[in-house]
């Protein structure tokens, strides 16, 4: 009678438990919503400090609403474009796909830095909260960054800007939404003429193997699928890849060699930054090198 | 110039809980039936606990890894068992694992001995049907100390030590990269207290020591720096 009650119970709990299904996904996403962005005034953490050097004028950031449509939900995407709007018509300009932390905010002093390459504002440059993140409504998944992310190519074709002169600048999980891109052009409202990947990842499943030591399939976890280390194969636009080899949080090894040894297209150059970490590469490179870099590709 | 101090390193506290339930699931349990059951007997055991790791703002702790099983004394040296994993299965993997502790070696009075434990561990997610199998060893030595008989019931301390030791059977990883690990091998020590029909066990495990926990998503909190990662354990066995 005992072992029946407890098999009973058992079983009873085990079938509660298997119905939750929950998943990991959502934890990917360091997500955090803003009312409002403060960019110079935003006092929480933030990517880098960077100098009044690389202030931007005010007349030269426009916030932008973008309305999508994902997974059935009509959302409006915010973007932050520095630049003047005139010359997306007629000069390059910079898609830049932010990392998994807060929102806008936190990495405008990046934004500040690319606005500031080859001369005060030379590039514009757009920068878009994907889904859940600072102002853009909705929950961050797979789908709805790339979503996003399209969102924001088709604005800037609206405004003028074509493919030849457009470059993909992917950071950390920006690297999946340019990988996604870039492999895949035609799914896309533009297709970018160059790519830059700083400190991308190589997958999700490597993300769950490299912590779990095992070879766990990541559906065990999530379901996204990112693959930037299979999507790169199919990118046939020069690339620029940076990494810091003390990456603590993306192991250079692990994830961006398999990145940059797995692309098949026409150009590649590797910067391999000594003790740089995963935010601070280009802090550790000195900012005038780092900018540099990205200008010679950008230009050549 | 800025100083490097200015500089303000990201968290991204979200992801490294998210990785941490991930991590070291080769440690998701104690050892089983260190010393086997009697002859015939039912038992039913439940654990907690898992790697330690740092959850930034929230505290350092141990993964709560849940299992719940049934053991049968098989023979006077052999007791068979079986445990759902039931963390798993909120994240739609049914995990199970089945096995044996068998006394390879005991003294006379059975206040010392030598136990091993073959098992399989069996996972399959219900999303895409990805079926792992992982084969595991554990060996230990127990020793009895302090035991006590107070009215007509005894009290049994075991302290044990000895290996756990996982073995994945794949040779290749994500993206085509060689498995590094394919013995997974942990140092153990537990405690027992056996209190007749009730036995608790507390059990800490030095995980992968040889392995380097840095330049990894997760910050595992190991008692041997940048090696490896600290399991903490504990176990209920209830004989029916």
């Amino acid at each position: 009678m005992k072992m029946k009650k407890i098999l009973f119970i058992g079983i009873s709990l085990v079938l509660l438990i298997a119905s939750c299904r929950k998943r990991l996904d959502d934890f990917l996403f360091n997500n955090v919503k803003a009312d409002q962005y403060l960019l110079d005034d935003y006092t929480g953490r933030i990517t880098l400090e960077v100098g009044s050097e690389y202030d931007v004028a005010d007349s030269m950031i426009h916030l932008i609403n973008i309305p999508i449509q994902s997974e059935g939900q009509n959302l409006n995407i915010s973007a932050l474009y520095t630049g003047e709007l005139s010359r997306i018509a007629v000069d390059t300009v910079i898609l830049y796909c932010h990392g998994t932390a807060d929102n806008i905010d936190f990495y405008w002093p990046r934004q500040k830095l690319y606005s500031n390459m080859g001369g005060k504002s030379r590039f514009g440059v757009l920068m878009v909260d994907y889904p859940g993140y600072g102002m853009s409504e909705g929950d961050p998944t797979e789908q709805n960054m790339y979503d996003a992310v399209n969102g924001a190519l088709q604005w800037l074709k609206d405004n003028g800007l074509t493919s030849d002169r457009l470059v993909i600048f992917g950071f950390s999980l920006g690297s999946a939404p340019t990988c996604e891109v870039a492999g895949n052009p035609t799914e896309f409202a533009l297709a970018p003429s160059k790519m830059i990947l700083e400190a991308p990842f190589a997958s999700a499943e490597k993300m769950i193997q490299d912590a779990s030591i095992l070879a766990l399939p990541s559906s065990y976890f999530v379901n996204v699928k990112i693959d930037n280390a299979e999507e790169i194969k199919k990118v046939n636009i020069p690339l620029l890849w940076i990494h810091g080899e003390a990456d603590s949080f993306l192991a250079i090894d692990k994830h961006g060699e398999i990145v940059y040894n797995n692309y098949q297209g026409p150009s590649k150059t590797a910067v391999r930054v000594p003790g740089g970490d995963h935010e601070d590469t280009p802090f550790i490179m000195g900012y005038s090198n780092y900018l540099t870099t990205l200008l010679n590709f950008i230009e050549q | 110039m800025f100083n490097q101090e200015f500089v303000q390193p990201i968290k991204i506290h979200k992801t490294l809980v998210f990785i941490g339930l991930i991590g070291f699931i080769t440690a998701c349990a104690p050892t089983r039936f260190v010393k086997p059951l009697e002859h015939k007997q039912h038992a039913v055991t439940a654990s907690f606990g898992g790697p330690v790791i740092n959850v930034p703002g929230i505290a350092t702790m141990p993964i709560p890894y849940t299992t719940f099983g049934y053991g049968y004394g098989l023979t006077p040296k052999t007791t068979v068992y079986g445990n759902f994993h039931t963390t798993a299965s909120v994240f739609g993997v049914v995990q199970f694992d089945f096995g044996t502790s068998h006394s390879i070696w005991k003294n006379e009075s059975n206040t010392k001995g030598v136990s091993i434990a073959p098992e399989l561990n069996f996972m399959i997610d219900v999303f895409e049907k990805r079926a792992s199998l992982y084969p595991q060893l554990d060996a230990n030595y127990y020793m009895d100390y302090h035991n006590k008989e107070k009215d007509g019931k005894s009290k049994v301390n075991y302290l044990y030590f000895g290996l756990s030791n996982w073995f994945e059977l794949r040779a290749e990883g994500a993206n085509d990269t060689k498995v590094q690990q394919r013995i997974i091998c942990s140092p153990q020590i537990g405690h027992t207290f056996d209190r007749g029909k009730w036995n608790y066990t507390l059990e800490a495990k030095i995980l992968a020591p040889y392995v380097s926990n840095e330049k990894i998503v997760v910050d595992y909190k190991s008692i041997l720096g940048n090696h490896g990662g600290l399991g903490l354990y504990f176990g209920v066995n209830y004989k029916l």
